[in-house]
């Protein structure tokens, strides 16, 4: 997404508070661990993604990436949250997610570019750590509602260091 | 006989006992010794000649604690220098990876060309007349060799690598004989820490014990997929490679991109993995080509290696930084020719179980740090028992897989016999 036009705020239609209540939203869902209702905001043709960190500007296909999951494999992906062998989760972290610097890109044809800053701060075992980085998403209006077609975490990271998974959502 | 709490391990097979003191997973005095007698001596892997195809591509990396810049020459020969300057010793390259024609060094500009060689050197005049640039190129470690691209330096001196590889040899063959075209490692990379001892990655990847209770909700994953799940793990074969190498071969429910197809994958997807099969029987025969195809291969080279040629194949580097923590990196290996379909559906494949975000590498690493915990009562509760199967083994049966811990202890056993010592009595 580098190449994206600077935003203008006149062209879009769109406000950037309802991409912030979104985006907000989302946060609030995951932090408390409502995760159905968390893939209610997909569209089922959405991908979410997470490249590795020494590869953001690279494709799915041709290099490798932390996370590239289709709506199935995010379903399942959340599935696996409940499973009392969903070790890498069991018991559940506890985490705490601020997202600003939201932008809005583009609106074109219904489907919005948006850009996001986050940091999440999880702790597990008694031990806290953080991912830190930026969305860049794609966004669908559904019968008037917001939703995901492409949900993109692209941690601003030298590497995981003590986070040591992505086992919960980014 | 009881065992002494001061012994490394407590090997009494008529007892069928195999235990490891926890503490070897805990003490710092025993770490320096593992750095000393292991990472110092042996062959350490470092990197893939395909990670830099170019002349001019480099890649820094640390290993064994030590800055190394990995550069493709003018002539095509991928050379490891300890990137470090020779005026000053600052980092000669700043950058995790690019493509360069000189290296020059920030602090007082002195310049290395991509062949090691120093070009440059302002006031040159003032060092005097004995100094030589030529003498003064990037330094190199002790020694460096390849085996089927995979680069291997030591900070020892030696010249004997195939030898080292000893029976792992095979794997790296077969694992290069995967395409015709021959086997890349991809871009992205996998960077991650474990709070974990180093020789836990290892031993979590030939311990078949763990593999259902730790990875269930992946063979779920399977099954709601569509997958054929009615063979469980089975044809298997698990060996002792020599010098610490083992390996444990088997065929497994999951499809291989590779060459076995999956109920669960487009017929499109699995035109292409049936043709993949038939190319490798036409090209090795028909052992071979079946086996490499159809079949898993769980490869460890001592001490830092990993290689799982498996749903998907990936290369992992352990770098030990202290005694209850390691840094990983990991990487995809594939055919450099997979056409985009069969290109996703392998990456899918990779992801599902591989990774800091797959459905089980986060699981392992679950278990590898809950057991680094666990082993602060090393002084209470002394013993990692690694005893299963030796009574099978005593009575001339076989096992089953995840039926016996022989690896791990072919594992330990080396490790002993490189660190020189049975007893924390005898720590310098
Ligand atoms: S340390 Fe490199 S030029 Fe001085
Ligand atoms: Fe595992």
């Amino acid at each position: 997404m580098n190449s994206l036009p600077v935003p203008k705020q006149s062209t879009s239609p769109i406000q950037n508070s309802e991409v912030e209540t979104f985006l907000s939203t989302e946060a609030w869902l995951l932090d408390t661990w409502q995760l159905d209702k968390w893939l209610g905001m997909f569209d089922p043709q959405a991908r979410y993604q997470v490249p590795s960190t020494d590869g953001h500007h690279l494709n799915s296909v041709e290099s490798l990436y932390l996370v590239d999951d289709d709506y199935r494999q995010l379903c399942f992906r959340v599935k696996r949250f409940d499973l009392p062998q969903g070790h890498a989760e069991q018991p559940h972290s506890i985490t705490q997610r601020l997202v600003t610097n939201v932008l809005v890109h583009s609106e074109q044809n219904g489907v919005i570019d948006v850009t996001a800053g986050f940091s999440i701060f999880r702790s597990r075992h008694g031990v806290q750590s953080q991912y830190v980085g930026r969305y860049e998403h794609r966004l669908i209006r559904v019968d008037g509602e917001l939703k995901f077609l492409n949900r993109k975490s692209l941690l601003v990271m030298p590497g995981l260091g003590v986070a040591g998974t992505v086992s919960i959502i980014v | 006989m009881n065992p002494d709490s001061n012994q490394l391990i407590f090997d009494q097979p008529d007892d069928h006992q195999y235990l490891v003191n926890k503490r070897t997973f805990t003490d710092e005095e025993l770490f320096e010794a593992e750095y000393s007698q292991i990472y110092d001596k042996l062959w350490l892997y470092v990197g893939h000649e395909t990670e830099i195809p170019k002349p001019g591509d480099f890649v820094t990396r640390t290993i064994a604690r030590r800055p190394l810049l990995l550069v493709r020459g003018s002539d095509g020969h991928v050379q490891v220098y300890l990137n470090t300057c020779t005026h000053n010793g600052s980092l000669v390259c700043r950058e995790p990876a690019g493509n360069r024609d000189f290296f020059p060094c920030a602090y007082h500009g002195w310049v290395f060309d991509r062949d090691g060689e120093l070009k440059e050197v302002p006031g040159e005049s003032a060092f005097g007349p004995q100094f030589s640039k030529s003498a003064n190129g990037l330094p190199t470690p002790p020694s460096q060799a390849s085996y089927q691209g995979f680069v291997f330096i030591s900070f020892a001196e030696r010249g004997d690598l195939p030898d080292y590889l000893a029976g792992a040899k095979e794997y790296l063959d077969i694992l290069s004989a995967s395409s015709t075209d021959g086997m890349k490692v991809m871009p992205g990379t996998h960077i991650y820490g474990t709070s974990a001892n180093w020789k836990m990655l290892p031993v979590n990847v030939i311990d078949g014990n763990h593999f259902l209770p730790t990875h269930v909700t992946y063979l779920q994953y399977l099954q709601e997929r569509g997958s054929e799940m009615k063979h469980p793990i089975r044809d298997f074969h698990e060996s002792v490679l020599g010098n610490g190498h083992t390996v444990f071969e088997y065929e497994a429910p999951w499809g291989r991109p590779q060459g076995k197809p999956d109920a669960s994958w487009s017929d499109e997807v699995n035109a292409q993995v049936e043709a993949r099969r038939e190319e490798l029987i036409e090209r090795l025969g028909p052992e071979l080509g079946d086996r490499i195809a159809r079949k898993n291969r769980n490869l460890v080279i001592f001490p830092n290696l990993i290689i799982n040629d498996i749903m998907g194949v990936t290369i992992r580097l352990a770098e030990p930084v202290s005694a209850g923590y390691m840094d990983v990196t990991a990487w995809q290996i594939a055919p450099t020719d997979d056409p985009p379909e069969l290109a996703q559906v392998r990456n899918e494949q990779f992801l599902t179980f591989l990774g800091p975000g797959g459905f089980a590498t986060p699981d392992d690493i679950e278990g590898m740090e809950a057991s680094q915990r666990g082993f602060a009562t090393y002084r209470e509760v002394p013993w990692a028992n690694y005893s299963k199967g030796i009574a099978a083994e005593i009575a001339g049966g076989l096992t089953n897989p995840g039926e016996s811990d022989f690896m791990t202890r072919a594992f330990f056993n080396a490790w002993q016999g490189y660190l020189g010592i049975t007893n924390f009595s005898e720590l310098p």
